[in-house]
């Protein structure tokens, strides 16, 4: 494989790697279900697009202003494989680009890269942030329903006391008390599969 | 025009800002972390309201104290401006 066609990998696995940084951090998350979307799909294209355009000009740039391999001349730059270097002033680049280039159409300004990279941010953000919140909700009720079915009532509310502290659980059972349409034991199931997942995850698999 | 009508009285109304602002802060919040912080009474008309400019969504849970808000992809694009 020659050096361009190295430092195109490399560049749309970075443009992966940055893509998924960005939307985990503003959506703010770290599960990869959840950020994996068809706007993320989207956003990556875009990004990969850029990058790819940004690192085959610095290959370029690089190639007619530095000598060549092999010759007596030596450059900092020369250093390690050429693709190497590519890569790293293409996508860096990017980002330094994206940041003065404006499309115009007839002199009328359209949308700038920076624009459309926004919004395409924007919609994999909203996307990952719907996904999360239908996770957490498959996954909670999945964790108060195997609850319930392996600890009987009493088990339930001792449990719930305990994880929860003592002032929280009498201010839960409080706020449903009078309430026929909720079941008690259900709900602290809920409570406690929102609230601690993982020690109710313990729980379950200690059982 | 009618839209941006709408975003300037709900930037207009500090209850209702401070309720996006905080919900765009946390990206999702449950109604019950929500009723800690705000007028449980006075927090639903807002939220609906704020549902009805498309600036959030709602994910309906088993129950209701945690049904889940988070902000919509047009929520997330005036971000900037309401900070």
């Amino acid at each position: 494989m020659n050096d361009v066609a190295c430092a195109l990998l490399v560049s749309s696995l970075l443009s992966v790697l940055l893509a998924t940084i960005q939307i985990s951090i503003d959506a703010k998350t770290n599960d990869l279900r959840s950020i994996i979307t068809s706007s993320f799909v989207f956003y990556i294209l875009i990004m990969m697009i850029g990058n790819i355009i940004t690192t085959l000009l610095s290959a370029n740039l690089i190639d007619n202003n530095l000598p060549a391999p092999g010759s007596t001349k030596t450059s900092f730059l020369l250093a390690g494989p050429r693709w190497v270097w590519y890569s790293i002033f293409g996508v860096f680049g990017f980002e330094a680009i994206i940041q003065k280039v404006n499309v115009t159409f007839f002199d009328q300004g359209v949308l700038t890269i920076h624009d459309w990279l926004t919004k395409a941010k924007k919609s994999a953000t909203a996307a990952s942030l719907e996904k999360i919140v239908i996770l957490n909700f498959q996954d909670s009720q999945l964790l108060a329903t195997r609850l319930k079915a392996q600890l009987d009532q009493e088990s339930i509310h001792t449990f719930a006391s305990m994880q929860l502290g003592f002032d929280q659980y009498e201010k839960i059972i409080a706020s449903i008390k009078g309430n026929d349409k909720i079941n008690h034991e259900e709900y602290l199931a809920y409570v406690l599969a929102e609230q601690s997942p993982r020690v109710v995850k313990a729980k379950i698999r200690a059982r | 025009m009618g839209r941006d009508n709408e975003l300037i009285s709900l930037l207009a109304k500090p209850d209702m800002l401070n309720l996006f602002k905080r919900i765009l802060k946390s990206r999702i919040l449950s109604r019950s972390e929500l009723e800690r912080q705000y007028n449980p009474v006075s927090i639903e008309a807002s939220l609906n309201e704020l549902e009805m400019l498309g600036l959030i969504n709602r994910q309906p849970s088993a129950f209701h104290d945690f049904d889940k808000f988070y902000p919509t992809r047009e929520g997330l694009e005036i971000e900037k401006m309401v900070r």
